[in-house]
């Protein structure tokens, strides 16, 4: 026999919405890994990102080779059981090159997105949360990055800073940055006036504060997802620098510059510019269907919460 | 209750407020457009009383409101809590003056941050505001839930897994946290359901008589209006139309607007209906970008003569405590 | 005499065959010609839902999984998307709460309100504009000829609600379903609306099915009601009997916690409690958890509805 219930006790109900309520999505809301882990292409991408970012890593020890000792006499070789994918011009082996230049494109990637995505996203959240003058200026300063053509920037940067990892990570980052700040922008410019940005506002509330614990965590998942993409792309701007010749040059091995010294030979000897095309598609298919699989699972009790 | 009030002294006093939010600059800068949101209005506030805001949308009540704590920033007039005018102190110095003045929301849904735990939502002012130590706070936010009815499991849920009427519990713990003096309700119950409503009106009347609170009600809602509070002022288009006592408002309307109002409100009740004389207003309310010169009602007050289109009606005293700004309030009442 | 819809044990929920979760419950009622009967209910009741049904126009997920809508002797909910067609908008249509959403924002109003026309006759252009200068004068509407080539967001929310009416009635339908037609209205724009639907109403004889959580606007209007709570109808009469005398407990709840403009109440009863979730609906009555009167019939056994008189119906053990 159900007790009486208390005059004033909102809480008790029998099917107390507590617990019945969201069973799937208690907790943290950050992310909703239940939902992503039904996604199988984004497992599978997941795995697969993983299995590239170990290869990096691994790279001293897994390499059958030294991806840049030459040995010309065997240039040219098509797959045996010394050279799992065979060799190149140079006679210097395939598969380790292209496992050293996963490493390059992961690092290259990797520092310049978070470069890029760092100043991009402060930028944007600046420009967003302050509104009006700053506003102006910042995203016209913005425009203006994104209207300069991106290679001519390139060129002109390494004419002054020489080739190497660095001046790439340098390019890609800034051209990177209006779209990061776009975006952060709006996302910031959603939750600035929500209600609880207000209620903190009028608790004494200074915006440094806001911006870090009321703003930033609410569109913490937007930009990763964001960063996810970016990722992708800027691996294929990694990519089509060093095919341009700017950028990282031979002999270090990049996914870029190996398919621009295979594409001379597309013709005799496809497979130089195949295998490490392969891999960059790969990778960046999988870059983007983790992205997808992540802007499905995550804020996931936004969309529940309207009424 | 009220007795008390007219003997306390004013807490907040509110002068000649305006807001205005200037439009489209033509090219030569000058501002075309003016939407006069809040224009002039002007009210005190007593210790302990439940001072009323009402009005339809657009009339300028929540962004009164919001002026008051400075959320949004006037563009003249005075606001004085407990004699400071506010109106021109910085954030840093409005950080004191929040202590004493908070405000609950009206969208439970978005007041509350998602990723907050209800615990740290209700935390946040006694952490800003250097409350004590963390077992002091988590002792004081204890406390805050039972107050509003909630038992301190529901410290580390997340605003997601609450109803609409939790939620705005939480804000009202929130708001209580620092023991402020006025809290400013927008519009508190207006996105509840009819039942959970009136838990939350008992609440508030309740923590006002415990704790002896003075509220500033905003609210479209005139029978909640009606249960909750002591003084009313209604507002129409950026201007204050009509103010008075509780009782003064609904028994005796003075303004064409409060009656229409008032009138226009369906009643619960199927044999009143026969007996109501409603008053239908004609067309929409004006755009507070272009108010109609004079008296701002005139378009569709059903009363209007010559002079109200002409020249805006001052403020006249009806009694010590009801004023009204109507050229012809004193034929109309009959 | 013969109700014009009827709604009989309807069952509709999610999911299939030992998943399905019913949502609405044995909802049955009828609507009788001319008349305008009110279904209130707080949010979450269902009542939206049933008027979605009884369109057609539940989302994907949902599906009607017993039960039946008898419209002129046809089951609605077994009829095929184009035979409905020819149905909704004619003979049954629907006006909805926003009507910033319900309006197309791309086109004109004279552009949707010919589209209607368009499907459901064969009138020529000309045709068409006088119909539609004639509904938007029947509606109240100031210019009607400026106004065919406005579009909704030039419109006030009362403005845009009156076209929204003036499609809804474009062909003189037998029924109007207003789901929450004023809740997003201010008061006094609501009153207008009100007074409006009421003169269309007796001018063109439809019967109106008024959905609503407002009781006032329930009072006012309709001739007959019923209330809804999780998924069932709990009460059913005319306005007066259930008014004057609620008989289901959460009724009477609803009828308290109302404030009520001029009662000398100082304090509101309120229904402690919440809605009961979908995945953890109780046993027993729905309502039992939450009520003062419950007893142990009512956490065991589900109530059926009863019929107490020709128009009163109650589903409760203990009847006030």
């Amino acid at each position: 026999m159900q007790a009486q219930l208390s005059n004033q006790d909102p809480n008790s109900s029998v099917g107390n919405d507590v617990k019945s309520a969201n069973k799937k999505t208690k907790g943290n809301t950050f992310f909703d890994w239940k939902t992503f882990r039904q996604n199988r292409l984004g497992m599978l991408s997941l795995f697969v990102i993983v299995f590239f970012v170990l290869l990096a890593v691994f790279a001293h020890w897994i390499m059958p080779h030294d991806p840049l000792s030459q040995d010309i006499l065997n240039k040219f070789q098509g797959i045996s059981k010394e050279h799992w994918l065979g060799t190149d011009l140079n006679g210097r082996d395939v598969l380790s090159r292209i496992i050293f230049g996963t490493r390059i494109s992961l690092i290259v990637a990797f520092c310049t997105v978070l470069l890029g995505a760092t100043v991009g996203f402060a930028v944007g959240i600046i420009a967003g949360y302050k509104g009006g003058l700053v506003d102006d200026i910042l995203m016209r300063i913005m425009d203006a990055i994104m209207t300069f053509p991106l290679i001519l920037f390139a060129l002109m940067l390494l004419m002054v800073l020489g080739n190497g990892v660095t001046t790439l990570v340098i390019i890609i980052s800034i051209g990177m940055i209006p779209g990061c700040a776009r975006i952060a922008r709006g996302a910031t410019l959603d939750i600035k006036d929500s209600e609880f940005v207000k209620a903190a506002l009028s608790m004494g509330s200074s915006h440094l504060r806001i911006v870090l614990t009321h703003i930033l965590p609410n569109i913490l998942a937007s930009l990763l997802v964001v960063l996810t993409m970016n990722m992708s792309l800027v691996i294929m701007v990694e990519a089509g620098l060093s095919f341009l010749g700017v950028g990282i040059s031979p002999p270090t091995p990049t996914w870029g510059n190996m398919i621009r010294d295979g594409f001379t030979y597309i013709t005799t000897k496809p497979s130089l510019a195949l295998y490490p095309g392969i891999a960059l598609t790969i990778l960046v298919i999988a870059l983007n269907l983790f992205g997808d699989a992540l802007r499905d699972s995550v804020d996931p009790h936004i969309k529940r919460q309207k009424k | 209750m009220l007795e008390q009030a007219i003997k306390t002294e004013p807490l907040l006093t509110v002068n000649h407020l305006k807001k205005h939010y200037p439009m489209k600059k033509d090219l030569f800068g000058k501002k075309n457009e003016v939407v006069k949101a809040v224009d002039g209005v002007s009210f005190t506030v007593y210790k302990g009383e439940t001072f009323s805001i009402v009005g339809e949308s657009g009339c300028g009540k929540t962004t009164t409101g919001m002026c008051l704590n400075r959320l949004i920033e006037p563009t003249s007039g005075d606001v004085l809590f407990e004699g400071e005018n506010v109106v021109t102190y910085s954030h840093k110095q409005m950080k004191k003056i929040y202590r004493n003045m908070q405000i609950i929301f009206q969208d439970p849904y978005s007041s509350l941050n998602p990723k907050f735990t209800i615990q740290r939502i209700i935390s946040e002012p006694l952490v800003i505001n250097r409350y004590g130590s963390k077992s002091d706070i988590r002792d004081r936010v204890r406390a805050l839930l039972e107050l509003v009815g909630l038992r301190p499991e529901y410290m580390n849920r997340y605003p997601h897994e609450l109803s609409g009427g939790q939620k705005q519990r939480v804000g009202i713990a929130r708001a209580l946290a620092l023991n402020p003096k006025l809290i400013i309700c927008d519009e508190p119950v207006s996105a509840l359901d009819v039942s959970i409503q009136a838990q939350i009106v008992n609440l508030l009347k309740d923590l006002q008589e415990q704790l002896g609170l003075t509220y500033i009600f905003i609210s479209h809602d005139l029978s909640v209006v009606e249960l909750i509070s002591d003084r009313i002022a209604v507002m129409y288009l950026g201007k204050i139309v009509e103010q008075g006592t509780r009782d003064e408002i609904f028994n005796n309307p003075q303004h064409p607007y409060t009656k229409v109002l008032l009138s226009s409100i369906p009643v619960a009740d199927p044999k009143a209906k026969k007996n109501r004389e409603r008053i239908i207003l004609k067309g929409d309310m004006p755009s507070p970008k272009n108010p109609p010169k004079g008296c701002h009602f005139h378009t569709r007050c059903p009363f209007t003569t010559e002079i109200c289109v002409e020249s805006y009606p001052e403020h006249t005293s009806v009694t010590s405590t009801h004023s009204v700004a109507c050229h012809h309030y004193k034929s109309l009442s009959s | 005499m013969g109700a014009l819809l009827e709604v009989k044990n309807l069952r509709v929920g999610r999911g299939k065959k030992e998943e399905f979760m019913g949502i609405l419950e044995d909802v049955s009622f009828e609507v009788y010609e001319g008349e305008t009967l009110g279904i209130v209910g707080e949010s979450g009741c269902g009542k939206s839902m049933t008027a979605l049904t009884i369109m057609g126009l539940l989302s994907k997920n949902l599906s009607v999984e017993s039960g039946a809508v008898y419209f002129n002797g046809t089951d609605l909910t077994k009829l095929s998307t184009t035979e409905l067609n020819q149905i909704r908008g004619k003979d049954i249509s629907m006006i909805f709460q926003e009507p910033m959403t319900s309006l197309n924002p791309a086109f004109t109003i004279g552009n949707q309100l010919a589209e209607v026309f368009k499907h459901h006759g064969n009138y020529s252009k000309k045709e068409i504009r006088e119909k539609s200068i004639e509904i938007l004068t029947k509606v109240r509407i100031p210019d009607p000829e400026e106004k065919l080539k406005s579009y909704p967001h030039e419109l006030s929310g009362g403005m845009r609600q009156r076209v929204m009416i003036a499609m809804a009635l474009a062909c003189k339908p037998k029924i109007v379903i207003a789901d929450e037609p004023t809740t997003a209205l201010d008061v006094t724009i609501q009153a207008q609306i009100l007074d409006l639907l009421n003169e269309l109403q007796s001018d063109l004889n439809m019967a109106v099915m008024f959905i609503t959580h407002d009781l006032g606007v329930v009072a006012e209007t309709c001739q007959r009601m019923i209330v809804m709570y999780a998924g069932q109808v709990i009460e059913e009469g005319t306005v007066e009997e259930v008014f004057e005398h609620p008989s289901h407990p959460y009724t009477r709840g609803l009828m308290l916690s109302s404030p009520r403009l001029g009662s000398k109440v100082k304090r509101l009863k309120t229904i402690e409690g919440v809605v009961p979730d979908l995945d953890n609906m109780p046993k027993g009555c729905r309502f039992a958890p939450r009520c003062e009167f419950a007893t142990d019939i009512c956490y065991e056994q589900a109530p059926l509805f009863e019929k107490i008189s020709t128009s009163r119906g109650v589903r409760c053990w203990n009847k006030l």
